[in-house]
């Protein structure tokens, strides 16, 4: 008896240290691997006056930009005058009103002229009810539809069915796009033929300056919540996604930016009710694809950039995280039949793995660890000298990644330009290991324990900052 | 306790346990410290390109007139930086006083420089090099440009190197030349063959006169061993740098040769010009629907419109495909009175599909 306890705790640790050994591992490789392939692709990025002369022809595939609104009142006019100034040959934008019920379908009405139209809209998947169409007399590509509540997806679902164009791409209603952001997108899909979805960068408009409804002075913001996130989303898409993407093994496009040929879209039958629909679209689609033999490739674009508010206080972002872990089960759960799938290739044998190891498990081990760091040192089972030296070097490495990848990106795109904001994001960033990703840990176990729920939650929206720059 | 704990305490294992924390933490300061002289430099660099652009603007206004030396560049980003101010003081001068800046570009080290880093292994390098000789457009270098293209594996590199060679174009063979190349290089996208088209017609015109530009066009648009793709390109290019003369030879190609990419391209450029031709009645109703949808937004624009093509267009108000109906009454509506008259008959029609898109067009005021 004795001895198999023993033998179970040398396991556990054992265990916990290859785990940890690994994972940092797999990031610090990541990180090196995706800012060495940002470095070599914004050396030979088109300046604004290349692509602009670019966009003068006509074999851009004109793109539908679909934004679905559920009580988003506060800032969903900006997002609009930000996606009808986004600089395209041949665009729509289609707002989706999700049965809101705060003032977001009398502002829209007010705002934007909205006339209601005839136009005719014809479902081929089951949506909900679709209350009135309405045009803006202003802005002649803007349409508007006013729907009973659905969730999200159901809204993108409407916003897909009614959309003209060949390319369909799905923003958040508090992100705004960078004028160049959809032409870069576009122009990557008219290079490579076997593109079937695209995601871009989403960056943090928390503590920006807007003016004219463009993004003009990039500034860390306040909060030191609000900085981590920077050095947390930094981490996920500069690195993550880029080093996954050039892997062939990208799992998610961000519901906040992606855009998709919407055949495909169709073809699967549009987005299914998940918390986590964006992952779960991908997935999806990458299915899809291998099981009709269909030349394809999910790729994420560094360059084009869309900037989205991320929650400046913990209850929201701790719903977020819930939100965001139980959508990730739910995407896998729903797509198992991938998991060490050879058929998939890297996406079931390599893609999928590691979301279920790390991402989806992540949380648990992560909890178990320190759990069980806690109880070792009390029963003295651990030389507290090398459990100390242990966690100080598990917190070091995180918070070396952490700023390795807000200081790259600092060197690469210069999108801070002042030095403190850089330092300060790099220096608060770090501080994720310390507390915060603790606590998300934790919200995430908790979450994983509530796969059954199926609702968003409410998140306080800020206005957003507007200043007129000289 | 037989745990773990037998080995962790070695001395060893302390010990490099302390040395990677040291590890990172130095190297954590080093990092902070690199981006401050980073963020230090670029600043500088920026600074003194401005600077640098800015003298150069003003030594190539002043030595164009007077025909003096230029102050030699020293490296690859002064040099990038003496092609620019070239191209930006040219915008707008006549042809001449264009040549007489080049000529005093020409004599300076600008060249050599440039030639010189086309050498580099770094394809950064390569490409910041190209972008020089795309601004420096010096015909003297359209040769030295297209062998060194024939070499060239990457494609960035390449897709700027096809664009220095069209902004270096100085007679109707260099444009035969680059033609070649393009046809026999990898694969870019239709958009950057049409920029790179535009840059070169620009430069053969300035060159050479309108009247041979036209001749040389017509020519290679007959010439039956050049890819669609680039011939459809070269259209879009003709029709966007205004060269309306060129539509008939388009014309004719687009009957010869039944390629989908060439009739759309000169569908489109009949769009853009306005001029009728029955090709756009003949593509209404094609079962290829971008064709059929481009002819549509054609007719639109026809100065005189005959009932033929009315009906035609008419008739795709009953397509099944969304951008056909809103394309044919759309250009019923643009077609002024006849075709709104055929708009309000169809709405009041018996043709669901007909009556909901004419309606809605002419609500749209």
């Amino acid at each position: 008896m004795f001895h198999s306890v023993a033998y179970f705790l040398i396991a556990y640790q054992v265990l916990i240290v290859l785990y940890f050994l690994v994972i940092n591992s797999i990031y610090t490789y990541i990180t090196f691997y995706a800012f060495s392939l940002i470095r070599k692709s914004s050396q030979a990025s088109f300046g604004w006056e290349r692509l602009v002369s670019l966009s003068e022809s006509a074999n851009f595939r004109p793109v539908s930009i679909v934004i679905p609104a559920h009580n988003e009142a506060v800032n969903l006019a900006d997002t609009i005058v930000t996606a009808l100034a986004v600089h395209y040959p041949q665009k729509e934008v289609i707002v989706v009103n999700d049965g809101s019920d705060d003032n977001t379908m009398q502002m829209l009405l007010e705002s934007f002229d909205l006339v209601s139209s005839k136009h005719p809209f014809r479902s081929s998947l089951e949506t909900g009810n679709v209350l009135g169409i309405y045009h803006s007399r202003k802005h002649p590509q803007l349409w508007v539809i006013d729907k009973e509540n659905g969730g999200k997806s159901d809204a993108l679902n409407v916003g897909l069915l009614f959309s003209h164009y060949p390319l369909f791409c799905a923003i958040d209603a508090d992100s705004m796009l960078d004028p160049d952001a959809v032409l870069r997108m576009g122009h990557q899909f008219l290079q490579d033929k076997d593109l079937v979805a695209a995601g871009g960068c989403v960056r943090v408009l928390n503590g920006c300056l807007m003016d004219n409804h463009v993004v003009k002075q990039i500034r860390a913001p306040r909060r030191i919540l609000e900085n981590v996130q920077i050095a947390e989303y930094l981490r996920g898409f500069m690195a993550g996604r880029v080093a996954w993407g050039s892997h062939d093994s990208l799992m998610i496009i961000s519901g906040a930016f992606g855009i998709f040929r919407k055949d495909l879209l169709l073809a699967i039958g549009g987005y299914r009710e998940s918390v986590g629909e964006d992952m779960d679209l991908i997935l999806r689609l990458h299915k899809y694809c291998v099981d009709q033999k269909i030349a394809y490739r999910v790729h994420f674009i560094p360059e084009p950039v869309c900037w989205t508010q991320v929650p400046s206080d913990l209850g929201s972002l701790l719903r977020q995280r819930n939100r965001w872990q139980r959508g990730l089960f739910d995407s896998i759960w729903h797509n198992r039949r991938m998991f060490m799938n050879r058929k998939y290739g890297r996406v079931g044998m390599v893609g999928m793995p590691y979301f279920v190891f790390v991402e989806l498990l992540g949380p648990v081990i992560e909890f178990v660890g320190y759990f069980g760091f806690v109880l070792f040192l009390i029963f003295g089972l651990v030389n507290p000298v090398f459990a100390i030296l242990f966690l100080t070097i598990s917190v070091l490495w995180g918070m070396w990644l952490n700023a390795s990848a807000v200081l790259f990106d600092n060197f690469i795109t210069q999108r801070y330009m002042r030095l403190r904001d850089s330092y300060k994001i790099a220096l608060l960033g770090t501080l994720e290991y310390i507390g915060y990703r603790q606590l998300v840990a934790v919200e995430r176990l908790i979450g994983t324990f509530q796969v059954w729920k199926n609702h968003w939650g409410r998140a306080k929206r800020k206005p957003i900052v507007t200043t007129t720059v000289s | 306790m037989a745990t773990i704990n037998g080995f962790v305490f070695a001395f060893i294992l302390v010990w490099i346990l302390k040395l990677i924390i040291a590890f990172f933490l130095s190297s954590l300061l080093v990092l902070f410290a690199a981006l401050g002289i980073h963020k230090i430099h670029i600043q500088k660099t920026e600074r003194k390109d401005w600077d640098l652009l800015a003298s150069y603007k003003a030594e190539l206004s002043s030595v164009a007139e007077s025909g003096d030396k230029i102050s030699n560049p020293q490296n690859l980003a002064d040099a990038v930086n003496l092609a620019h101010a070239l191209s930006i003081m040219s915008v707008g001068e006549s042809v001449s006083a264009k040549a007489a800046m080049r000529q005093v570009v020409l004599k300076s080290k600008l060249p050599e420089i440039l030639r010189q880093a086309l050498k580099s292994r770094s394809w950064g390098t390569r490409f910041k090099a190209l972008t020089g000789f795309c601004d420096f457009a010096s015909p003297t270098e359209f040769r030295h440009l297209i062998e060194f293209e024939y070499g060239e594996k990457n494609t960035r590199v390449f897709g700027n190197g096809l664009m220095a060679c069209a902004a270096c174009i100085s007679s109707t063979r260099d444009f035969g030349e680059l033609l070649a190349l393009m046809q026999l290089s990898m694969e870019i996208s239709a958009s950057y063959y049409e920029g790179i088209f535009r840059t070169a017609l620009r430069a053969l015109e300035e060159t050479v006169g309108r009247a041979t530009t036209i001749k040389h066009i017509k020519r290679l648009l007959l010439e039956s061993d050049i890819n669609p793709v680039l011939k459809a390109s070269l259209i879009h290019a003709n029709s966007k740098e205004q060269f309306p003369e060129l539509e008939t030879a388009a014309l004719d190609l687009a009957r010869d040769v039944d390629e989908p990419v060439i009739t759309v391209a000169i569908l489109r450029a009949l769009r853009k010009s306005g001029n009728y031709d029955r090709i756009i009645e003949e593509n209404i109703g094609n079962s290829r629907q971008y064709l059929n949808i481009v002819a549509l937004h054609a007719s639109g624009v026809c100065k005189d419109p005959g009932p033929d093509l009315i009906r035609k267009i008419e008739e795709q108000l009953r397509s099944r495909n969304y951008l056909a109906r809103t394309a044919a009454a759309t250009s019923l509506k643009q077609l002024g009175e006849k075709g709104e008259q055929v708009l309000v008959r169809a709405g009041h029609g018996d043709d669901r599909y007909a009556s909901d898109i004419s309606t809605y067009v002419l609500s749209l005021g």
